[in-house]
């Protein structure tokens, strides 16, 4: 069974910050990273987003490449902006006070696969 | 002092492919342009995003969408970061997105350097927040089908790319 981003949170013992609506997407590649470049490396449509940049700058990569939802780690308080454009994206933002490492392990033993990393410059 | 010029097409690219996209009549292409202000952190990827809307509205593959948002954002970032003032603008034809991203700022005095995965000059407070990888450039290159850049020391950098419609 596919797990969701309401699971992913469960797991993480998250709170949901925006895009309550959203909860129920599949999570099915994850990427986990904080450099803008390496997120938009990500080849996978789709991808959730496992990071420790609460950023507006995040959300902006996100609505590149069509993320399905972000997880802020290490109990990251969003700069300000941040969840309001996330709620007008409709983007679910979730926000941890778990380590990135840990995050990272807890949703790859719900079953969630690795995004496909392209590192620039190679071949579509 | 002149221009330094780089240009790099795709494998399998044919190079007058690229030139025809400039070659459309006006009426058959939609333009959209937007101001980049240097230092703008919060409206960085503002123009890849309006760019992204504009041609996801049109019968284009998802794949070409997110290649043509990845690089128009990091063209944008790169203005953002490095110069005073720019402007992106995308053209889109039946054959190709055609994007122009222009700015006044320091230019890049060694392209071919600052084409190499990890190569950046950003300061630490740009690194915080989550830019100067040194993968803007070749992040672009690697989305794109050509990539063209002029760059005049002291004055500014025009990075220009083409997005094949018909190749995935």
């Amino acid at each position: 069974m596919a797990v969701k981003i309401r699971d992913v949170a469960e797991a993480l013992g998250a709170e949901v910050l925006a895009g309550e609506d959203g909860l129920d997407r599949d999570v099915g590649v994850v990427i986990a990273s904080d450099l803008v470049s390496d997120i938009l490396c990500c080849r996978d449509v789709g991808a959730f987003l496992i990071t420790g940049l609460a950023k507006i700058q995040i959300l902006r990569a996100a609505d590149m490449i069509d993320l399905i939802g972000i997880c802020f780690v290490r109990g990251k308080i969003p700069e300000e902006g941040v969840v309001e454009y996330a709620r007008e994206m409709g983007l679910p933002v979730i926000l941890t006070p778990k380590t990135m490492y840990e995050t990272c392990g807890r949703v790859y033993q719900l079953g969630a696969k690795s995004g496909v990393y392209t590192p620039p410059g190679a071949p579509e | 002092m002149g221009a330094a010029e780089f240009i790099w097409t795709r494998d399998g690219v044919d190079a007058e492919e690229i030139k025809g996209c400039g070659n459309v009549a006006p009426a058959e292409t939609i333009e959209t342009e937007k101001e980049i202000a240097g230092g703008d952190f919060a409206n960085a990827g503002a123009g890849a995003s309006q760019i992204k809307r504009l041609i996801k509205k049109l019968a284009i593959s998802p794949q070409v969408v997110r290649r043509t948002a990845i690089a128009c954002f990091e063209a944008e970032v790169n203005v953002t970061v490095y110069a005073q003032e720019g402007s992106i603008k995308a053209r889109v034809s039946p054959l190709c997105i055609y994007v122009v991203v222009e700015d006044r700022g320091p230019g890049i005095p060694d392209i071919e350097q600052a084409m190499q995965p990890g190569w950046s000059t950003a300061t630490p407070e740009v690194r915080e927040m989550g830019f100067g990888a040194g993968l803007g450039l070749p992040n672009i290159r690697g989305n794109v089908d050509f990539l063209k850049i002029t760059s005049t020391a002291g004055e500014g950098t025009v990075v220009e790319f083409a997005i094949l419609l018909n190749r995935t």
